[in-house]
């Protein structure tokens, strides 16, 4: 089980700070929520981690430092992630989508590249479809599927790869309250296997109902972090960002 | 200085000709969201349409003419404005707007067509006596800073600034123009807010070709009229709309005339300085300033919002069966036996045409970068080989084998740019580069056969020649190696890596996520794809014995990316279609000898191509293999239908069942 730390990380766009010296962990097996308004710079500190923006401060993958690291380096040394636009392959059908995501076994040289390409019926790709709960879906395109599908699909993808840990960018985005408490579920089992969590998420309830820890960000910065019950109880998150939609989402914890 | 001055005012004509080009094609690309090849050939057009009314008193049509002498200049040039307005106008309704949704290269390879379309119009309508195109600014000597500057490059210079000043403020001010650039932004939303994208097409489309015309009339004293040159001027247009990022006509305008300038003023080193190379230095700069824009502007070239996003043709799933490959190979075979004489060439040629759309297929079809330029990998090794055996007197199988390795090192090069530029800025990056290469490296003479051409002589192995254009021995050879290749291609798409292309090609950013070294796939594409091209210039050397500038134009790349476009360039298949389909191929000389096109082929295939990309904009080998799947589940299913009892497969038998009820 490995954990990711980020410390002391910023990311500057121009002028602006999206991310602001922020340091947190999201600890190894564990279910990690990342919280914040809009514009707080949730995703910003994704693309950082996983190296899709340049930034500056540490990023630590199991303790070793990965910020210098290309983003494809990171993704093959486990730090996978999905992206809040999913950014489906289109035109390849769902099973050859999971199938991209296949890590090559062994060692790896040049020429290993011209081996077989992973096959879309393999039993890995069928194993992760079904974690997800969309076995029969390998033949279908991208195009074919509803929203919270497609979502379900790039989650799958991420999972073949047998992340050390997992990064989610909102995929509980287009999914019905039912279909996100579903969600929650399969988190919880993919955790519980062993692998690290980190989810980034606007669906308050799939956050404080499941997450083993939460860190709340606002305006680029770090305003709190706690178990989803002090980050329910703590004035300064209610102020900032829960606010009026707090009883809405404690109903939600509720049902 | 007062020389340096001369010089830069000298090259302010064509100067003035690239800003208005670059203006069209920024006006196209915002509103219609077409990269425009087919701006120079345009001007070509009706400059020459103009040249003939003023030299001949004959206004020629596409078809027919009317005779009018004697008219006033202005009378003239506004009637030659009047057929750039039409012609845009039917570009436009004919070719782009049912293609509108399209790609982008899909648009670009249209309007390569067009270009085809307007040379060969041109060639076919104007003879040569109207190739002088007579004053028409007065171009009397006036002395500046000690210079003796002809006034006509000033008064271009201004009409230029003027027409793209009137262009700003009419995009600026007006509420048309304003929703030309709404539409720019984002089509969808301009369509919601009341616009016609369609109709806001249309209008920049003539605009653009009108704006063409008339610098191409006015600057035609200056630059000269041929149907080849001066269409190639789009390219230093591209440039130049590349630093105005496609957007802005000031920096569009102010690059293309600085441009000019430039190479008046490199003109004049030139002279001074007789260890400078004398050819295509000027011609390679648009190149040197596409890279400088694309250098300082960096990732700030905007990308249009279009309603639809619109993809390459899918890549197929499956391979195709051995039996067809066999099959394939079979007929090829026999072919190249029972052909003889110019229809033994023509297949020759079509089999190392297939070779180059081969190379297509791979980067542009597998891997989804634009390379419009890749006959300037296949001369690459064409004049290394050419060297390595007339100078160095390398044997057979060495010399034509370092030649591709030279390709495929200039293939791994070009591919650096191509590792942050995408899509069609790319494509425009790889013209300026096949044409600044032509013109600097293979029209030297220090390094090519020059003007002469560059001998390859015949290629023998253990004493036994291996011929060449019409020999079977060649013949045989030459689809030896394509088969093998085209297998090594079909084999590539199953491996792990051609499945990274694929990936590549549908999202670079997820496929990072995914762990693909997205670079060292390009890189690898940009490589194996030169190496297939350098290949086919190696065979071409031996085919023909002689290789020329010609033979490696940016406008032969064009055309074969046309071709392979239109025959299906995601397939193998494609590339075979596209072999025969390709100008000197099997179908060309066929059609040619049979229905005696003679002077009218290049016409009628211009307008075959242009009908064939509007009509099967998904390729014809895809639409071959859906039709030949449907004739197959006919058959089959009319084979079921006596006998149902042979029942198999619920569903037909059912659906048969349900039928005879």
């Amino acid at each position: 089980m490995s954990s990711l730390e980020v410390r002391e990380l910023s990311v500057t766009f121009g002028g602006v700070r999206a991310v602001d010296t922020v340091t947190l962990k999201a600890e190894a097996g564990k279910l990690t929520g990342l919280i914040g308004p809009n514009g707080a710079g949730k995703t910003t500190l994704l693309d950082a981690c996983t190296g899709f923006v340049p930034s500056r401060g540490e990023v630590r993958l199991a303790g070793e430092r990965i910020d210098r690291s290309p983003a494809y380096r990171r993704a093959r040394r486990g730090l996978i992630r999905t992206f809040q636009t999913l950014d489906l392959f289109d035109d390849l059908t769902v099973g050859d989508n999971v199938a991209a995501g296949t890590p090559p076994e062994g060692r790896r040289r040049w020429w290993h590249q011209l081996r077989s390409m992973p096959s879309a019926t393999s039993a890995a790709v069928r194993e992760a479809l079904e974690a997800v709960g969309l076995d029969g879906c390998a033949a279908l395109f991208p195009g074919q599927l509803s929203q919270g599908q497609r979502s379900l699909v790039s989650l799958a993808r991420a999972l073949v790869a047998r992340p050390d840990v997992l990064l989610l960018d909102e995929p509980a985005a287009g999914l019905d309250s039912h279909e996100s408490d579903e969600l929650g579920e399969r988190l919880a089992a993919i955790r519980d296997k062993g692998t690290t969590i980190l989810l980034v998420e606007h669906d308050m309830g799939l956050v404080l109902g499941h997450c083993d820890h939460v860190h709340v960000l606002d305006g680029g910065r770090m305003l709190a972090s706690g178990t989803p019950g002090q980050i329910r109880e703590n004035p300064v998150v209610r102020a900032a960002y829960l606010g009026e939609a707090t009883e809405a989402a404690e109903e939600g914890i509720a049902r | 200085m007062g020389d340096f001055l001369q010089f830069a005012i000298l090259g302010l004509g064509a100067g003035t000709v690239y800003a208005a080009l670059g203006t069209g094609v920024v006006l196209t690309y915002q509103a219609a969201g077409v990269v425009n090849v087919a701006l120079g050939a345009l001007a070509m057009y009706v400059t020459f349409t103009y040249a003939f009314l003023e030299n001949e008193g004959r206004l020629v049509l596409p078809v027919g003419g009317i005779r009018m002498a004697g008219l006033p200049v202005v009378v003239e040039i506004l009637l030659a404005l009047a057929v750039a307005a039409v012609l845009g106008l039917l570009a436009y309704a004919l070719v782009f707007r049912p293609l509108r949704t399209a790609s982008g290269l899909l648009k670009l390879v249209a309007t390569v067509g067009v270009t085809v379309l307007l040379q060969a119009l041109a060639v076919l309508r104007f003879s040569t006596s109207a190739s002088t195109v007579p004053t028409i600014l007065p171009d009397k000597p006036v002395q500046v800073a000690g210079a003796t500057i002809p006034r006509d490059r000033l008064y271009l210079a201004a009409i230029v600034i003027v027409v793209a000043a009137l262009l700003w403020a009419f995009t600026r001010f007006t509420r048309t123009g304003v929703a030309m650039r709404a539409v720019a932004e984002d089509e969808r939303a301009a369509t919601l807010l009341g616009h016609s994208p369609e109709r806001l097409s249309a209008l920049a489309w003539i605009c653009a070709c009108v704006v063409a015309g008339l610098f191409g009339i006015l600057a035609g004293p200056v630059t000269g009229l041929d149907p080849v040159t001066n269409s190639l001027f789009v390219v230093p247009a591209l440039a130049v709309a590349l630093v105005g990022r496609l957007r802005s006509f000031g920096a569009t305008v102010t690059a293309g005339i600085v441009l000019g300038m430039l190479q008046g003023v490199l003109l004049k080193l030139q002279q001074d300085w007789s260890w400078l190379p004398q050819v295509g230095l000027r011609e390679a700069l648009p190149f040197v300033v596409i890279v400088v824009a694309l250098v300082v502007l960096g990732a700030r070239l905007p990308t249009r919002g279009t309603a639809e996003e619109a993809r390459l043709p899918k890549v197929p799933r499956t391979p195709p069966r051995p039996l067809s490959v066999t099959a394939a190979v079979v007929v090829a075979v026999i072919l190249t036996i029972v052909l003889t004489g110019p229809y033994r060439t023509a297949l020759t040629t079509s089999i190392v045409a297939t070779l180059v759309c081969l190379s297509i297929v791979v980067l542009t079809g597998m891997l989804g970068q634009i390379s419009l330029a890749q006959m300037t990998f296949a001369g690459a090794a064409g004049f290394v080989l050419s060297n390595l055996t007339t100078r160095a007197h390398i044997p057979f199988p060495v010399a034509p084998l370092l030649a591709i390795v030279v390709a495929v090192a200039v293939g791994v090069l070009v591919a650096i740019p191509a590792l942050r530029i995408r899509g069609v800025t790319l494509g425009v990056v790889t013209l300026g580069l096949g044409m600044a290469v032509n013109e600097f490296v293979f029209k030297n003479p220090d390094w090519t056969g020059g003007l002469g051409g560059s001998r390859v002589p015949e290629a023998s192995l253990f004493g036994l020649g291996l011929g060449g254009s019409g020999d079977l021995s060649f013949a045989l050879f030459a689809l030896a190696v394509v088969t093998v290749l085209a297998l090594a291609v079909l084999w590539l798409r199953r491996t792990r890596l051609g499945g990274q292309m694929l990936v590549v090609r549908a999202n670079e950013r997820a496929a990072a996520a995914a762990g693909v070294n997205v670079a060292g796939v390009k890189l690898a594409g940009f490589g194996i794809a030169a190496g297939l091209a350098g290949t086919a210039g190696t065979l071409l050397g031996y085919q023909q014995q002689s290789l020329s500038f010609q033979d490696f134009d940016v406008f032969v790349s064009l055309t074969y990316v046309a071709v392979v476009y239109l025959a299906g360039i995601s397939r193998v298949s494609g590339a075979v279609i596209a072999g025969v389909l390709a100008p000197g191929g099997l179908l060309f000389y066929a059609l040619d000898k049979w229905i005696h096109l003679g002077k009218y082929s290049a016409l009628v295939s211009a307008i075959g191509l242009i009908a064939a990309l509007v009509t099967t904009p998904g390729g014809v080998a895809g639409r071959l293999e859906e039709q030949a799947q449907w004739l197959g589940k006919r058959l089959r299913s009319g084979g079921t239908r006596p006998g149902a009892a042979s029942g198999n497969g619920n569903e037909e038998g059912a659906h048969v069942v349900a039928g005879s009820s």
